[in-house]
């Protein structure tokens, strides 16, 4: 069974882990439609590294992982804060 | 005059203990063996010789393998079907049967299919039985009582199985030779080493092979090794443990008895060896005709002589140590038939000669003759070209000896990623590529046979494993061994003219199958393997891959050098799917109260993990329990555990912010004290959950949410602010407090009886608000909500005091006539106030506008689903969500008809119920936006095809002023 | 005592009763404190032994500013998260993540710390203090049991899938995982000479998770027992 090395708990069996999608930049609220959709619907499907949401289960734990997509190995674990560092806003003031 | 024993005198058979005689029944014949027998063992001990009749020409079939890979074996228990009876213990007093015949196992009617054998081919039922139109379903029912070999007892109960995680720095999976040296090597390095075997005691072949002409080497190093094994502080056992499949990372399961272990390793040896193979020539399958390894287990093993009259077919040195055992034993050998023309002479063949045992060079055996056992072989001299030449040499025989090669038991290695390709310099299949980092294999699966050339492997295997477990650096680098070379006969497969030379014995496929297969096109193993069926037996290919490969590729006209096998996937051998199942786990949830409803005579429902009340009173009562509940509820008063709602904290600076962006309305300007509705739609749009938020302070919200959805929309929430990071705490509180609801006209005044610092007259406390006291002496949270349109209190408090309040609630109501209501109730109610449930009343596409929620969704700079929405109701709408009532008396629908206007689809409908209060069915459904309007009727098609007429009305159903919630 | 004479319960005090405890009260709570049988035998340290310790004081803190509000109280905090530290009056507190920490009361010197920190009334509270982190009420959300004797180790791995033996898994090291299939917080903190484990869970799944651990520990002749036995081990 895969582990995945959680920066919070240390290595853990894949099954206390859930997985929340590609990270991606969410488009401004005005975006036109097509690029919207394309962010709720559409996978890149990328071959190779991808960055990826995951969460430790029992500490409700968001993280994020650099994941191979072909060999299935994880590159790298880190806190989301290593990429999500300032506060983001909606109302053009914050 | 006495019946001839099987059994050897003395004291050989390292399994049995012949001071423990077990009796059994086989057939309903009772027979004598010994602790540590095997079903076959003492069966052949007795002389009974045919266990079996096979899967398609219920030809009689016995030992084989001895060693679990061939279904020659499978027998009935009584609580279990196919046994392997060649590795099982015998149950003491236990009638075992045979399995797939009609009649008897001595006399199978059924016996006749192999005569009509020509008109069965390879793939025949893909074309038979489908003409005339119409005859399958005659033939499915013959076939269904034909297919199959034993039977599943259905009243039969599994014993109690469970699952174990172990640790362990290297793990070997077999105890023989090459194992029992890896687990030395590595546990002197300081690994922690788990050895994993089979077999009742260590050693594998040790145990059973014969290694020299004196065979006093197996003996001497047999019990060095283990005494060496059991002295290690470092080396733990685990014995009669069958290692089923390898999984990502080193995860091993382990199927010990009745407990399934999960061994995670830091890295594993698979020491597993190798299976002796068949030879294919003219009923090569009749009872007696065995493997040479399966004669040497019975006689070293269980102290069972395989025949009075044997013979040896070889095409190696063993098959001549095979003779030789039989020649200790003071059993005269028939004769040795060397599939060589020309070898150079090993020590048991020089020894075999010298006993002056008839040897037959460049000879085969190319048919057995016997009815239900062998009697006799024809023995031909073998053509340059490796063909049988015209000869009618015929030898008396009971137990035929097979020694014409060997097959890597690499399965657990290739499930790793570890290849098998024929290699035509052994004649047999190698081990092609490496399996995962961390795997290594060791000894005869990994093609080496001379004991030195074994040992020096598994010292090997242990070196490196220890080194990538972190244990020291690797000493010692792999050696081949020359010997592999002999040890295999590249085509030991003679086809006759009239068949019967049986490839797969599992399947009943002969050399014509395979020959057709690729005939009919399937000329890749792959597709052979799935048309034919070959090597898809409980066996899997064990005894049946190899000989497949060799003849599907001289079908073929292709060299089989370089061919790989099909792909391995667990499990290795037969798990029982109690082991699988048990001890199974599954989580259950129980409110504070949950024991209170229980003694009420509650009936209690499921909701997601949790177990809710759905009604008060008898299974048989259950519409007079609803009916009588929301008559309470709308008279008197009722309380209803609504403990399970999801609960959450939010606190900080941007509280408020926060529950802008994830929820649909507006709550930056909520005052402190108030509760507003809560709508929530993913970023598609749909609406996937609802509640309440309370504005307790500036920064602090408490926020209800689905019993089924909190955990998702809490874990969403983090997710988001992950990412947006804003000053915000938010907390899962839900399994912290409780909830009750309690509602009615008398509710104020029950309340009122157990709070002294709540003011709870209207003005000081009006609908929607929320405050904070105590109740009793119970810390709480009071909320007014309208969910079932009369006046209500929402109490929260914390959940040890849960059962606390729930009794001081119906004992301060007592006089009034309070009484609990459940799920059940609570739905009638909602319904006849036109509220919604998520993920009843909406489904994964539901935007807000269907459900005439657009009032819900304020223009803001941004909320999740926003921009989808507001593509989505650009567009003019495909359906609305309405209310509907029906004519009194009316046949009730149910949830999910179909809404439909002429043979179209319009909806479906969601919710329906007989209210008492109004006194006619109302529901709500989907339907075209033409239809939508108050007045308007659409047609409901129910289960049967009878179409009702309905109406749409408008919400809610019941006090369409909301003036009872708001009192 | 009767276990229903106050208004806080845990939630396995009808399966206590049921085996013949004997109750006390602690802080408002009536807790066990001798269960028969276990007591007429003296519990050997290898014993395997379960004992419920829901009704004993707890708390978690959770914050951006936990950890200068937690030290500006005196208490002292283990640098890593999944770790714990012994405070000098007995509490016992667990790091779970760089801002989250759970604070554990067994000892009854430990009492007058916890309760300070809840003193207000936490569900009550009007305002939410700027500068004061949320107190995570893990005194009703969680259950917590005691699980004590050399075979707790292999009693776990028949529930979890973390690995508890001595060479992977220290004194006051913490486990954040699945037990049971629940998401449950393990601490080690060994009693006496044997192994010994804190495990807390979801008060909703109490008796599942008693359950369970009392048929994985059937094996190993397991034993329920009240404080004072308890007690008597942390001497011995």
């Amino acid at each position: 069974m895969k582990t995945l090395n959680c920066p919070l708990n240390g290595p853990r069996n894949i099954t206390e882990f859930a997985y929340g999608g590609e990270v991606e930049k969410m488009p401004a609220p005005d975006a036109g439609a097509h690029d919207w959709a394309a962010y709720v619907f559409i996978e890149k499907n990328t071959r190779g590294v991808v960055r990826e949401w995951w969460m430790h289960l029992p500490t409700s734990y968001w993280f994020i992982a650099d994941r191979n997509t072909e060999s299935n190995e994880v590159i790298a674990t880190y806190p989301a804060d290593e990429i999500f560092i300032e506060k983001t806003g909606f109302t053009g003031d914050g | 005059m006495a019946k001839f024993s099987y059994r050897l005198q003395g004291d050989g058979g390292l399994y049995i203990d012949r001071t423990k005689p077990v009796s059994f029944y086989f057939e309903g014949k009772v027979y004598h063996g010994y602790q540590g027998d095997t079903v076959a063992s003492a069966l052949l001990a007795n002389g009974v010789r045919v266990h079996s009749r096979s899967f398609k020409y219920h030809r009689p079939r016995g030992v084989m393998t001895m060693a679990g890979d061939d279904a020659a074996a499978f027998v009935q228990f009584p609580s279990e079907p196919n046994v392997r009876g060649d590795v099982t213990a015998i149950p003491e007093g236990v009638n075992i049967l045979g399995q797939n015949y009609l009649g008897s196992l001595k006399n199978d009617w059924l016996r006749v299919l192999d005569w009509f054998g020509k008109f069965l081919p390879v793939g025949f039922y893909y074309r038979a039985f489908y003409k005339p139109a119409g005859a399958w379903r005659y033939w499915e029912v013959l076939i269904r009582r034909l297919a199959g070999l034993g039977k599943v007892t259905l009243s039969s109960q599994p014993e109690y199985s469970d699952k174990q995680y172990r640790f362990a720095d290297v793990a070997i999976v077999g105890g023989g030779i090459a194992g029992l040296e890896a687990a030395l090597t590595a546990a002197e390095k300081g690994a922690e080493t788990l050895l994993i075997d089979d077999q009742p005691s260590l050693g594998g072949a040790l145990n059973y092979a014969r290694f020299d002409a004196d065979d006093a080497t197996a003996l001497e190093l047999q019990k060095s090794l283990l005494q060496r094994v059991a002295k290690h502080p470092k080396i733990e056992v685990l014995s009669n443990a069958k290692c089923t499949g390898w999984f990502d990372e080193n995860w091993l399961a382990v199927a010990v008895t009745n407990r399934l272990i999960k061994l995670r390793a830091l890295a594993v040896v698979v020491a597993t060896g190798s299976l002796a193979q068949p030879m294919v020539f003219r009923n090569n399958d009749l009872p007696g005709i065995m493997l040479g390894t399966a004669a040497q287990r019975l006689i070293r093993l269980y102290g069972v002589l395989p025949g009075k009259k044997p013979v040896i077919v070889t095409g190696n040195d063993d098959g001549y140590g095979v003779a030789l055992d039989f020649a200790d034993i003071d059993v005269r050998v028939g004769a040795i038939v060397d599939l060589r023309h020309v070898a150079e002479p090993g020590p048991l063949a020089t020894e075999a000669r010298t006993r002056g045992i008839p040897i037959f060079r460049g000879h085969t055996v190319f048919e057995a003759i016997g009815k239900n056992r062998v009697s006799s072989v024809r023995v031909a001299k073998l053509s340059s070209n490796n063909k049988p030449e015209k000869t009618n040499i015929q030898i008396d025989c009971d137990c035929l000896c097979v020694s014409i090669g060997y097959y890597p038991l690499a399965q657990i290695f290739c499930q790793s990623g570890g290849t098998l390709v024929y290699d035509d310099k052994t004649g047999s299949l190698q081990i092609d590529s490496a399996g995962a980092s961390g795997t290594f294999v060791a000894g005869s699966v990994n093609n080496r046979f001379h004991i030195d050339a074994v040992r020096a492997d598994g010292r090997c295997a242990g070196d490196m494993a220890a080194e990538y477990a972190g244990f020291g650096e690797v000493n010692s680098s792999r050696k081949e061994d020359p010997s592999a070379a002999d040890q295999s006969h590249p085509y030991p497969i003679y086809p006759h003219p009239k068949g019967k030379d049986f490839v797969d014995f599992d399947e009943d496929l002969t050399v014509n199958d395979i020959e057709n297969a690729v005939a009919d096109g399937f000329d890749d193993l792959e597709l052979v393997k799935r048309y034919s069926t070959a090597v898809m037996g409980p066996s899997q290919g064990r005894h049946s891959a190899l000989n497949t490969l060799r003849i599907a590729s001289e079908a073929a006209a292709k060299s089989p050098n370089g061919m790989r096998l099909t792909t391995q996937r667990p499990p290795f051998s037969p798990e029982p799917i109690a082991l699988l199942a048990g001890r199974g786990f599954q989580p259950v949830r129980h409110t504070p109260m949950h024991h209170r409803h229980l003694e009420s005579g509650a009936q209690m429902m499921p909701a997601g993990l949790w177990m809710r009340p759905a009604y008060y009173g008898g299974v048989d009562q259950r519409s007079t329990a609803i009916r009588l509940e929301t008559e309470v509820v709308r008279n008197k008063v009722g309380i209803i555990d609504v403990s399970t709602l999801g609960k959450l904290d939010i606190r900080g600076s941007d509280a408020a912010e926060f529950l802008e962006r994830v929820y649909t309305f507006r709550y930056s300007k909520q005052p402190v004290g108030r509760l507003r509705y809560l709508l929530m739609t993913d970023s598609a749009g749909a609406i996937v959950d609802d509640g309440v938020a309370c504005r307790i302070a500036e920064q602090h919200f408490y926020v209800t949410a689905t019993t089924s959805g909190v955990d998702a929309v809490y874990r969403n929430m983090l997710r988001l602010n992950a990412e947006w990071r804003l000053d915000v705490e938010i907390n899962n509180v839900t399994a912290a407090y409780c909830g009750v609801n309690i509602v009615g006209p008398r509710a104020r005044q029950t309340l009122q009886l157990l709070t002294d610092d709540i003011d709870l007259s209207p003005k000081a406390f009006p609908y929607l608000g929320v405050r904070d006291g105590y109740v009793s002496d119970i810390p709480s949270r009071l909320m007014r909500v309208g969910f079932v349109g009369e006046l209500g209190y929402e109490v929260h408090a914390p959940a040890n005091a849960g059962e606390a309040l729930w009794d001081r609630l119906l004992e301060a109501g007592s006089e009034v006539g309070i009484s609990p209501f459940g799920v059940e109730a609570q739905r009638c109610l909602r319904l006849e106030k036109g509220h919604i449930i998520v993920g009843q009343d909406t489904d994964g596409l539901t935007i807000p506008h269907e459900a005439d929620m657009g009032w819900a969704v304020a223009a803001k700079p941004f909320f999740v689903g926003q921009r989808a929405i507001e593509v989505q109701t650009e567009r003019r709408l495909t359906r609305k969500l309405v209310g509907f009532t029906l004519p009194a008396g009316s046949r009730l629908p149910d949830e999910c008809n179909l809404t439909v206007s002429g043979d179209d689809i319009t909806g479906r409908v969601t919710s329906i119920e007989e209210s008492q209060v109004c006194g006619y069915p109302i529901g709500l459904a989907y339907v075209h936006p033409d239809t939508s309007k108050v007045g308007d009727c659409f047609e409901i098609k129910l289960s049967d095809g009878h179409r009702l007429m309905a109406e749409v009305a408008s919400l809610p159903f019941y006090d369409p002023d909301n003036l009872r919630q708001e009192l | 005592m009767d276990p229903l004479s106050t208004a806080y319960r845990s939630p396995l005090h009808r399966k206590l009763e049921a085996l013949g405890t004997e109750f006390m009260e602690i802080n408002g709570y009536v807790v066990p404190d001798v269960v028969p049988g276990s007591a007429a035998r003296s519990l050997a340290p290898e014993q395997l032994a379960l004992c419920d310790l829901s009704g004993l004081p707890r708390v978690g803190v959770k914050g951006a500013n936990a950890v200068d509000w937690l030290t500006k109280k005196g208490f002292s905090m283990p640098a890593n998260s999944n770790s714990a530290l012994r405070q000098s009056d007995g509490v016992l507190l667990a790091r779970l993540a760089p801002n989250e920490f759970l604070l554990l009361g067994e000892e009854s010197s430990s009492y007058p710390s916890i309760e300070n920190l809840v003193q207000q009334d936490e569900f009550l509270r009007k305002t939410a203090d700027q500068g004061k982190p949320f107190l995570v009420p893990r005194q009703h959300s969680q259950i917590w049991f005691r699980l004590t004797g050399c075979n707790s180790v292999d009693m776990l791995a028949k529930l979890c899938a973390i690995d508890f033996r001595d060479s992977n898994f220290k004194m006051l090291q913490v486990a954040q995982t699945s037990v049971a299939r629940l998401n449950a917080i393990i601490l080690r903190e060994d009693l006496g000479s044997s192994n010994a484990f804190h495990i807390l869970a979801d008060r909703a799944s109490a008796e599942y998770l008693w359950d369970c651990i009392l048929d994985a520990g059937e094996e190993y002749a397991i034993q329920v027992v009240g404080l004072k036995l308890l007690a008597e081990l942390k001497q011995g």
